[in-house]
């Protein structure tokens, strides 16, 4: 029964402007509030600290734990630092590596996972065996150990928290490419003598994009996460920098006295991260026709 | 055991003189081996089959699942491995695997959606095959997709939405056009109205007797159901546990059938035949 | 006093909202099933056939499908009973064969056990003897070595005796009722001869009636009694099996016997398609629901929505059509 309702059987005349219609249909308030928490974001970012004369790092030794008042908006912590500031100070730094490395270990990861799924074989075997290996330890642990080797700065952050996310993008795009192999069209694509290179471009690549993106976001915002780890263990950017991850760490040990510490940082992490999925979603949701997709 | 000639012979041949009796596609001795992970060693799905195609003929393959007749066609399709045995194409040896071979064998399978990538509109993926074997600019091979689509009966209105958005037998014949536009010698047809509503079934077994009658083009019709293939092709080979058991023109398996798998497999068509008043229909 | 039929459908409407519109899947159908009776319910997809059985059934989301009419079972309700009740009514009244049987059969409880649960849903069963009786069930529906089948898992099952294994749970419980929804479309076909056969004896043998929805009019000539062809959501047709077959009436049935591949000696020619595209429940006309596809229709088709009426000469043979095929058949469904 669902069958026959959810795909029914003749399209008519008026379903390319329907497809279309939907394609443009208006934005949900949960879009609109996403949008604008970033915007509001990058614009704080940038302007908020040089219109209130924010700094990050001054301390206000009168105003230790302060909850939020006009001269601190958002409180201030253990040292009486701003915690806007601090957040706002936070977000360039998390949003690019935290961004920045989920995008270079998704570049990285997908061609090698869909590699893997499509040849099989013993690149399959030895692709897969090096990935479980990696993924048996903690992220963070692997990201400790590399910049131990290579010295904490922003850059070998980076490389680190990159090198620890590529396992899990090898292995999300093996499977969903595997899950395709055997579909119909794949077949057809070869049985036309489609070169490898133009079936994983125009077949596979396109096909599990949706799910690969998905996963990118929630893989963003463990990136945040680890590099907090690492600042905590003293091995991520030199200090005084403040990142989310920081911030968390650091408001951890205050979290039944003084909770603000923790839920500052914390917010705006969840919101922007909840927001790249609500937005990702949508282009998404455009970049499918309806009835398209994983319909089989 | 199975060398069967072809009667139809060279009904279409309008090409080289000595092509003419030359079958389009001949299979001989095919064996298809995949290992068994379970018990360790090997598993014959086909076990020995020989057949030929003629030029303008259409050969019917039916039998059932798990019979071997996928993997004939797939080792043919070069899907699946040929672990012994010789494909000819217009009497030359030609290696299955061999990318070369890809435009010479057009192929349509039982899932017409299921077939085309769901990203792309029909119109792209129809013209997919003249981007790999022909280049020329893009508005050309849509033109000479478009031409094709025509051809089958689709419309460009139709031939730029995406699979899904078209009714089955639209992207059926669309999938037709795709294995035709680069006018390959011969069209192997796996169940290809096995998914389609009664109605649509026979739109796409009178459009493929057209191509046949009137381009001339070479058919593999593979099917479970020996009535669908009654209707379309010249000669019917039965297939039962990887071997060809019966082999012959339509007319002899389907009225006279010798082999006793044969006979069940006619027995077990349900037909609604028995219950009209014979001479109408 | 007049027996009350096993199975009564009055004028029953199934909608669903979707996001296009509302879709009207099953339109104003009436059917009456007696004691013992095999109905078989032919249509193509979209035809509303599926939705038709699993309203029967009482399957329907009843917060998303919006349902009107009636539907009695031994003169009993069923759309407003209770959950209790309609428990009550499933598996132990009315059983349903599912078309693919390896998702309706539990992957790791053996099949044997899975049987025997069916069974205790009768009283005053034990562990023991339901357990016994699965074995016995499963030596009825021909599957050879019970004992030790019982044992296995769905897996383990070819296509066939999983479906064997399906029917041996629906008659478990002594059901008066077994709707079959496309029981055969996933086997082959010389299985599906097996099957139906199968089916067909069981339901004489314990007098159960049947309910058997299928695409097939091959199918349905062979298995069932008698026949409703359903398009666009109503019966367009429905007569005794013989009746119908001899003389199709509505012109969709015509069209769609033509369009069906025959290999009877001398009429292997090629099927005649009928045009277009099966209907869009969102896109219907106010006439009749062949109409747009209809070789024969006129102006009038496209009016109004024929009623159902009965021929002549055979009043339990009914067919909705403005212009129906002269009976008894002549010649022009064999003209292209």
């Amino acid at each position: 029964m669902t069958t026959e309702l959810t795909a029914p059987p003749a399209v008519p005349s008026g379903s390319r402007r329907r497809g279309r219609a939907s394609r443009r249909r208006s934005w949900t308030w949960m879009e609109i509030l996403s949008a604008t928490w970033l915007v509001l974001l990058v614009f704080g970012m940038f302007l908020l600290p040089l219109i209130l004369h924010l700094d990050a790092l001054e301390f206000d030794a009168k105003a230790r734990f302060a909850g939020p008042s006009a001269e601190y908006l958002l409180g201030t912590d253990n040292y009486g630092r701003d915690l806007l500031a601090r957040a706002l100070s936070g977000a360039k730094v998390s949003l690019f590596i935290g961004l920045g490395s989920t995008f270079l270990a998704l570049v990285i990861g997908v061609p090698i996972g869909t590699a893997a799924a499509y040849f099989g074989g013993w690149v399959d075997a030895v692709i897969s065996f090096v990935t479980d290996v990696i993924l048996g330890f903690p992220g963070l642990v692997l990201a400790l150990v590399l910049t131990a080797f290579l010295g904490a700065s922003k850059t070998n952050v980076m490389i680190a928290i990159t090198a620890q996310a590529i396992p899990a993008f090898v292995r999300m795009a093996r499977s969903q490419t595997l899950a395709l192999m055997n579909r119909d069209f794949v077949e057809a694509s070869k049985v036309l003598g489609t070169r490898p290179h133009s079936i994983i471009a125009r077949d596979l690549f396109p096909n599990i994009a949706d799910t690969i993106l998905a996963f990118a976001f929630v893989a963003a915002g463990r990136a945040i996460i680890i590099e907090g780890g690492l600042s905590f263990l003293g091995m991520g950017l030199p200090l005084p920098q403040p990142t989310w991850g920081v911030m968390i760490n650091e408001g951890r040990q205050y979290l039944n006295t003084d909770p603000h510490l923790i839920l500052v940082p914390s917010v705006f992490l969840m919101l922007s991260i909840l927001s790249f999925n609500v937005l990702a979603d949508r282009l998404r949701a455009d970049a499918t026709t309806d009835g398209g997709g994983k319909g089989a | 055991m199975t060398s069967a000639t072809s009667p139809v012979g060279a009904t279409g041949s309008a090409g080289s003189a000595d092509a003419s009796d030359v079958p389009v596609l001949e299979l001989v001795d095919a064996r298809v081996r995949y290992r068994d992970r379970q018990e360790g060693g090997y598993f014959e799905a086909v076990r020995g089959v020989s057949l030929t195609v003629g030029r303008g003929e259409a050969l019917g393959l039916v039998g059932e699942s798990g019979c071997g007749k996928s993997s004939t066609i797939r080792a043919i399709l070069g899907l699946a491995p040929l672990s012994e045995g010789r494909l000819l194409i217009d009497g030359v040896a030609v290696d299955p695997r061999d990318r070369a071979v890809r435009s010479r064998i057009g192929a349509i399978f039982q899932n017409p959606a299921g077939s085309f990538n769901p990203r792309r509109s029909l119109l792209d993926s129809v013209a997919e095959p003249l981007r790999v074997w022909r280049g020329g600019s893009r508005a050309d091979r849509e033109r000479a997709a478009l031409a094709e689509l025509d051809r089958v009966g689709v419309t460009e209105l139709m031939a730029r939405r995406r699979p899904h958005e078209v009714s089955g037998g639209q992207c059926q014949r669309a999938a037709i056009a795709r294995a035709t536009v680069l006018g390959p010698e011969i069209l192997i047809c796996d169940e290809p109205v096995s998914a389609l509503d009664v109605s649509i079934q026979a739109q796409v077994l009178v459009l493929l007797d057209e191509l046949r009658t009137q381009a001339g083009l070479a058919m593999l019709f593979i099917s479970h159901d020996l009535a669908v293939v009654a209707t379309l092709c010249d000669r019917t080979a039965v297939m039962n546990a990887g071997e060809i058991v019966e082999v012959g023109t339509t007319a002899d398996i389907a009225d006279r059938p010798q082999h006793a798998y044969t006979k069940l497999l006619h027995d077990s068509v349900p037909s609604h035949l028995f219950l009209t008043n014979s001479g109408s229909s | 006093m007049p027996e009350t039929p096993l199975l009564q459908i009055e004028d029953l409407v199934v909608e669903f909202p979707t996001r296009g519109g509302l879709v009207r899947a099953v339109d104003g159908v009436s059917l009456t099933l007696g004691r013992g009776e095999r109905l078989g319910i032919v249509g193509e997809s979209g035809s509303g056939k599926s939705v038709l059985g699993r309203t029967v059934m009482g399957l329907n989301d009843r917060a998303r499908a919006r349902i009107s009419g009636r539907v009695l079972f031994e003169g009993k309700d069923v759309l407003g009973a209770s959950a209790q009740e309609r428990r009550e009514l499933w598996g132990r009244q009315i059983s349903m064969i599912f078309q693919d049987p390896l998702s309706a059969l539990h992957p790791i409880t053996p099949i044997g056990a899975q049987i025997a649960e069916a069974v205790r849903r009768l009283p005053d069963v034990d562990k023991a003897q339901a357990a016994e009786r699965a074995v016995e069930l499963l030596d009825m529906v021909g599957i050879p070595d019970a004992r030790r089948r019982a044992r296995q898992r769905a897996h383990e099952f070819s296509g066939g005796m999983r479906q064997r294994a399906l029917i041996a749970m629906a008659i478990a419980c002594k059901p008066k009722l077994i709707i079959a929804d496309e029981p055969t479309t996933a086997l082959d076909v010389t299985v599906q001869a097996k099957i139906l056969d199968l089916l067909d004896e069981l339901c004489t043998e314990l007098s159960i009636g049947s309910v058997l929805i299928t695409h097939d009019m091959g199918v349905v000539a062979q298995h069932t009694d008698r026949v409703a062809v359903m398009y666009g959501g109503q019966v367009v047709e429905t007569a005794p099996v013989a009746g119908l077959f001899a003389a199709p009436t509505m012109r969709y049935t015509r069209a769609l016997l033509a369009a069906i591949p025959q290999m009877a000696p001398g009429r292997r020619s090629l099927p005649v398609p009928i045009g277009g595209t099966p209907p869009n429940p969102l896109e219907r006309g106010a006439g009749c629901r062949f109409a747009p596809r209809c070789t024969f229709a006129e102006d009038d088709c496209h009016q109004a929505i024929p009623e159902l009426l009965a021929l002549a000469d055979a009043t339990d043979h009914r067919y909705r059509c403005w212009h129906p095929a002269a009976v008894p058949a002549e010649t022009e469904a064999g003209a292209r």
